[in-house]
């Protein structure tokens, strides 16, 4: 067999990666961490900057500066809503769904987490959402999902909106990429077959951080595994303001080691 | 699993792709490309693009979205960005292969192993300097197929990448429904079992359309 490393240098990646594997899933602790650490508050008006409502199939899209916070508010039980985010500086730098479940050893995207660019760097934190209803494995709708799941077409989808909310931006179908699903409970089972969790608590609000300044895209388009077999999304209320300053032991930049690291490499790039 | 009638010997072209490598080419409507896993368990990021209009590329999460399934085996479809059919995976010695956990770059190794594995050679690395053979940059990465990596999503969602499960020899099949770029890199992850610690090299066969 070709080896180009010692049996030493070998045996040393094994063990640290059994080592990272066990403290990267061990949610006990992490999950206290979430659950002690206070709510976000439930209003505020006082402090937006911007408040929006989202007509249910439409799509909304804008700029958060570093420290932002977006909120995305569902008074009805939402069916889902896709979010893209690009570094404004830089938009080739932009959400990346595949990093952020790997790197955090978990599908289940919610509360305390963050979600990573392509670059190492955390790109936004989640201060509130309900656990693991940020899905990033499934993608969002598309005209064909919209014709399977209606059986016809000429409802809104999410691809579409994308395109036209990137493109006001300067941006294009090369810059829509994978995408992060709110309120969208999608759980695998063992064949890794997906669902969606119909227990799981709909409608709320979902609470980002923006961690370097960002475009943001949102597409109020259902989830294609989302139940309801009528084209019915519900508006959304989209706020922003001014973020609290994060502590030193904020929950999304200090729960865990790799969310340290993620920091470690958002603070090191000097925004212009 | 399935096994393939297409006899190697035919193949109309053999590519040898080293440990660590990366390697590009074109796969046109009716051929069929296959992978060969020479030394087992070792992981192979795979891109697909279309060659008539580069924006339109394979999508990982339309693809499991159209599946209703989270791992790529015999039978999948891997559709486009735009909803098009690209290629069907005709056949598979292995049964399972990862398409949600993207590929690992020199950045995010430092988030996941430690600032200390920052110099090392990673998957994004191939893929910008195949992509640029064909006019695309980084913008044009997205979440890719890793043929003969294992990692399961537990219901409870915890996910890792695990032992891989291909043996030496191990393949996959895939004919092509469109003309396609195909970009791969033979991934020289050490710091997990994506390779079993141990990158090796690979095989990439292309037959004609009968």
């Amino acid at each position: 067999m070709t080896q180009a490393f010692s049996d030493e240098t070998i045996a040393a990646a094994k063990a640290r990666y059994q080592r990272l594997k066990a403290s990267g899933q061990d949610a006990a602790a992490f999950d206290t961490r979430v659950a002690n650490t206070p709510a976000t508050p439930k209003d505020v008006s006082g402090r937006t900057r911007l408040t929006e409502t989202v007509p249910g199939g439409w799509y909304w899209h804008g700029v958060l500066a570093k420290g932002e916070v977006l909120r995305v508010s569902s008074a009805a039980p939402a069916s889902g809503v896709a979010l893209l985010l690009w570094n404004a500086h830089d938009t080739s730098e932009r959400v990346n769904p595949a990093d952020t479940v790997k790197i955090q050893w978990t599908a289940h995207v919610g509360k305390g987490r963050v979600l990573l660019s392509d670059m190492g760097r955390a790109i936004a934190s989640i201060l509130s959402a309900p656990a693991g209803t940020l899905d990033c494995v499934c993608g969002a709708s598309t005209p064909w999902s919209n014709r399977q799941k209606y059986g016809e077409d000429g409802h809104f989808n999410a691809h579409d909106h994308f395109i036209k909310a990137a493109s006001k931006h300067g941006l294009g179908k090369r810059d829509v990429g994978p995408c992060v699903h709110l309120f969208s409970p999608l759980r695998t089972d063992g064949e890794g077959g997906l669902h969606w969790d119909d227990g799981a608590a709909g409608g709320g609000h979902v609470d980002l951080r923006a961690e370097m300044t960002v475009i943001a895209a949102l597409a109020n388009c259902p989830h294609p595994l989302s139940p309801g077999a009528s084209y019915a999304p519900q508006p959304i209320t989209v706020e922003i303001w001014q973020g609290d300053p994060p502590a030193d032991d904020d929950l999304c930049r200090t729960g865990t080691d790799e969310a340290r690291r993620a920091f470690i490499n958002t603070a090191a790039w000097v925004q212009p | 699993m399935t096994v393939s009638a297409l006899n190697p010997a035919d193949a109309a072209q053999r590519h040898a792709v080293a440990a660590t490598a990366g390697w590009s080419g074109l796969v046109r409507a009716g051929q069929n490309i296959r992978i060969v896993d020479l030394e087992g368990q070792q992981a192979v990021d795979t891109l697909f693009y279309s060659a008539a209009d580069t924006a339109e590329r394979y999508s990982a999460q339309d693809t499991v979205q159209r599946a209703r399934n989270a791992y790529v085996g015999a039978g999948t479809v891997l559709i486009s960005n735009d909803g098009n059919e690209m290629l069907t995976v005709t056949a598979d010695t292995v049964g399972r292969h990862d398409t949600s956990a993207g590929a690992c770059s020199v950045e995010s190794n430092t988030v996941r192993f430690g600032h200390e594995t920052r110099h090392l050679h990673a998957c994004r690395e191939n893929f910008v300097v195949e992509a640029a053979r064909w006019g695309m940059t980084k913008r044009d990465i997205v979440s890719n197929i890793n043929f003969f990596m294992n990692v399961p999503i537990e219901p409870d969602g915890r996910l890792a990448i695990v032992d891989g499960l291909s043996e030496p020899g191990n393949f996959v099949e895939l004919v092509a429904h469109m003309d396609v770029i195909c970009l791969i890199s033979n991934c020289p992850q050490i710091n997990n079992p994506c390779n079993g610690f141990n990158p090796t090299p690979i095989d990439v066969l292309i037959w004609d359309a009968p």
